[in-house]
């Protein structure tokens, strides 16, 4: 009997059936797919261009940290900015203070208390803290910006004057000295005192450069000023020596010159404020670009890593209906080949 | 000259054919579930005078169609041990959206250094740092030992084929004797003749073969690549495990009858089934993946190594944050085997371990002549800084691994994964093929000797048929000889 070609009974009924294996699982992916937007198993599906898209992931979450980090620097830049106005002010009003003082009959003591108050406001604004670090610290974020006057530099001011005429200010001895006299004390070894040495030893632990703040690894942005800049020394000398010197026993003509020599001091320290606040504004606008750049970034790599993962939605939709419809051919066939057996007509 | 009793003859031997074809058809059926059945068929030869008679039992079979099933399945066999060693390999980053990459490790450890480097005062901010550093050193931890343990278990799996091939071997030899001496009934040779294909077929799973059949059906079993696995006996084929099998020490190679079949510059290599598959996942892929990790551990070493900050230098660069086994810097092209298994955090920059967190910010991790932040101050950046560029920083990792060449740290890692990702897509496609070769063939031969049970039953009403007539002739030649009885009475 010469034999037919003809398909083997097991084989027949195992087709349908890895064809029904197969399907489910494609079945599942395709859920999965539809479900999630993304490849249901992303490394088979994009290869080596998984490099690709983990790297975009971790732009994406570098980039975020940057933002975030960028939107603290310059919330510290803003308390900066407002802790300069506020000094900005305090040296206006001292400077209204000590011009209706320097005609005064006691114009010398209430100049000297305004001194005082001002020296005291300064300290604690140049104490502004932002996440426990002292703002005008610099690099010395842990230490006062600014020694508290009664606390040491007081001291060293009245010393110098000792130093410099023989005794103290409140010596009676003092009334004899002429504006010359004065003058020359205050732009030698009293302006010396807010030299760098005296200075640091006596006023200030701050460090002259601040911290800087760098997106990335870009170059560093400026957005901060030390209470070792200019500005603070030229305010503390004002107000120290006319609180210094309005406490003591100096004639009048001597007093008015202590309040010129004052008022360029303010001057200059109020120029110096303005050129801190421009130069830190404009590394808040460097900082704003910088940023908005990121931002324009971070919908880059997301737009860029939805089209390296993602999978049309509808495309995966329209796949398990293909499938579903397939599987269900595959179970009828399975069911109509199982019943199709000659026994059942013999 | 037909006489009565020569029809009685030919009906009675009708009977017996009809009988022993239909026990062949009972055969058939029964064995149709079997893939390794060849379906059966009588063989009917009429004798001179005409009386019919089973000469032998056939075997529907096509040895080209089975060869090519033996070859495609070895394809097989062997690619799928390979996917599953780079599926491993893959699932220990998983999804890009898991973040569980190394690079992601590295990523993270470099964003936590960023925030800290904004605000070095902050201890809280150090001590994120070296928590990333931590989780990033127990990633590459367990990858290195997950590495090295798909290694040693292909070791491990190697000598489980060996073991097998063996066996299979000499259950052959007993099989293939029953053949060429020709034992049994027909019916009973062509069953040891199933069995012999079975074996041949369980063998190509583990090992690719070649087979060459002789004149008294003895079949010569060759490896692919031409060692003898089987010739009159079974060659033996040696391969014994290392264990334990240390990163960087090479497996042992499997000999057949004494000649090398695997590794690099072996004679006679074999290249498909499970045992060379198993091979190079132990000789190539693990170890190369293995390699990827300790060029990113030394990398980090290196990263963070400190150099004597005095000019000119007179000091020699120390390990920083992280240290590995050997307290020597190791090279980034040919990092020492297992270094990632062995990289850990400085115990002196470890809280836990009785250290200081500062001392990522200050330096001086080799003590007092490295410490960069001599005046202490809290602010300090310019060391966090450096640490948080370098994962940036271009360095030169050779290409000994199938990565590397002069990129970052970071580049590395991302290199790393695609070339996982890549291999396994690439493993996955030719799995596919194969199997669909492996099918195709199977189903080919399936369709030559497999058993269509309507066919059967067809044949077995062809029979039905035919016994009753049989029947019917020895009842009328009966009635005949009945008629004749009374005639002579």
């Amino acid at each position: 009997m010469p034999r037919i070609d003809s398909i083997s009974t097991r084989l027949m009924s195992q087709i349908p059936r890895t064809a029904i294996a197969e399907g489910q699982k494609q079945l599942a992916e395709a859920q999965t797919e539809a479900a999630t937007g993304r490849y249901a198993d992303m490394g088979m599906a994009l290869g080596s261009r998984i490099g690709a898209t983990i790297g975009f992931r971790l732009r994406l979450e570098s980039v975020s940290n940057m933002l975030n980090l960028a939107k603290q620097a310059d919330l510290r830049a803003e308390i900066t900015q407002a802790s300069l106005s506020s000094l900005a002010d305090l040296a206006k009003g001292f400077q209204s203070a000590l011009a209706g003082a320097r005609g005064a009959e006691n114009g010398k003591s209430l100049a000297s208390t305004s001194g005082m108050l001002s020296l005291d406001a300064m300290q604690s604004t140049l104490s502004t803290t932002y996440d426990g670090q002292y703002i005008f610290g610099g690099l010395m974020s842990d230490s006062t910006p600014l020694t508290p006057y009664l606390a040491g530099p007081r001291q060293a001011v009245i010393g110098a004057f000792e130093t410099h005429f023989g005794f103290p200010p409140s010596d009676a001895a003092a009334a004899a000295l002429s504006a010359v006299d004065i003058e020359g004390f205050l732009d030698g070894a009293f302006s010396s005192l807010f030299e760098d040495t005296d200075w640091r030893s006596t006023w200030s632990a701050a460090s002259s450069e601040g911290m800087q703040f760098r997106l990335g690894t870009g170059p560093a942005i400026d957005l901060q000023t030390t209470a070792d800049q200019p500005f603070a020394r030229a305010l503390a000398q004002a107000f120290s020596m006319v609180e210094m010197l309005g406490n003591s026993s100096i004639g009048r003509d001597a007093f008015q010159a202590v309040a010129d020599r004052a008022m360029a001091r303010i001057s200059e320290a109020q120029l110096q404020i303005g050129s801190e606040q421009a130069r830190i504004g404009a590394g808040q606008a460097r900082l704003k670009l910088a940023s908005e750049a990121l931002e324009k970034e971070r919908t880059d790599f997301s737009s860029a890593i939805r089209s390296l993962e993602g999978v049309d939605a509808y495309e995966a939709a329209t796949r398990i209906n293909v499938l579903m419809a397939q599987l269900e051919t595959s179970y009828a066939v399975t069911g109509r080949i199982n019943r199709l057996s000659l026994l059942s007509y013999i | 000259m037909a006489n009565i009793s020569s029809a009685l003859n030919h009906a009675l031997a009708g009977l017996s054919v009809s009988a022993a074809q239909s026990a062949v058809v009972a055969r058939n059926v029964s064995n149709a579930g079997d893939e390794n059945y060849t379906r059966k068929s009588a063989e009917v030869y009429t004798m001179p005078g005409g009386t019919p008679m089973v000469s032998a039992i056939n075997r529907s079979t096509d040895r080209q169609l089975l060869d090519k099933l033996l070859a495609s399945s070895s394809d097989a066999a062997g690619k799928t041990v390979v996917l599953d060693a780079l599926t491993r390999m893959s699932s220990l980053s998983g999804d890009p959206e898991d973040n569980r990459s190394l690079a992601a490790g590295l990523n993270a450890l470099q964003q936590s250094l960023r925030a800290y480097e904004v605000n070095p005062a902050s201890i809280t901010l150090g001590r994120d740092a070296l928590e990333s550093a931590r989780n990033l050193v127990e990633k590459l931890n367990s990858a290195s030992r997950e590495a090295s343990l798909i290694r040693s278990e292909a070791d491990e799996a190697m000598s489980g084929s060996v073991d097998r091939i063996n066996n299979l071997l000499a259950q052959f030899k007993i099989v293939n004797d029953g053949v060429v001496r020709g034992q049994g009934t027909a019916s009973e040779l062509s069953d040891t003749l199933d069995q012999r294909d079975a074996i041949l077929r369980q063998l190509s799973d583990e090992i690719g073969i070649r087979t060459t059949v002789r004149p008294n059906n003895d079949i010569l079993v060759y490896a692919e690549g031409g060692a003898v696995l089987f010739e009159g006996s079974p060659r033996t084929v040696r391969f014994s495990a290392t264990t334990p099998l240390a990163p960087g020490v090479a497996g042992r190679v499997v000999l057949i009858d004494g000649a090398a079949v695997t590794g690099d510059g072996a004679p006679m290599p074999v290249s498909s089934g499970k045992l060379a598959a198993l091979a190079q996942v132990r000789d190539r892929t693990a170890p190369q993946f293995s390699t990827h990790l300790d060029q990113i551990a030394a990398g980090l070493i290196r990263s963070f190594a400190e150099t004597d900050p005095a000019t000119p230098p007179s000091l020699p660069e120390v390990e920083g944050l992280f240290v590995g086994n050997a307290g020597t810097l190791p090279q980034l092209s040919n990092p020492p085997a297992g270094l990632a298994g062995q990289i850990g955090i400085n115990a002196l920059a470890d809280p836990q371990q009785g250290g200081s967190v500062l001392l990522l910010r200050d330096g001086g991790f080799g003590g007092a002549p490295y410490l960069r932040n001599a005046l202490s101050q809290t602010g300090y950046q310019t060391r966090i800084a450096e640490l948080a560029d370098s994962f940036d920083a271009v360095r030169s990792f050779g290409e000994a691994a199938g990565i590397g060449g002069n990129v970052s740290l970071k580049s590395l890692s991302l290199q790393s994964s695609a070339w996982v990702e890549a291999s396994r897509q690439a493993a996955s496609k030719s799995l596919d093929l194969a199997k669909a070769m492996a099918v195709r063939a199977g189903d080919s031969l399936a369709r030559v000797t497999g058993v269509n049970i309507d066919q059967e039953m067809a044949t077995l009403l062809d029979l039905e048929k035919s016994y009753q007539a049989s029947s019917k002739v020895l009842a009328t030649v009966d009635a005949m000889l009945a008629a004749l009885m009374e005639a002579v009475r």
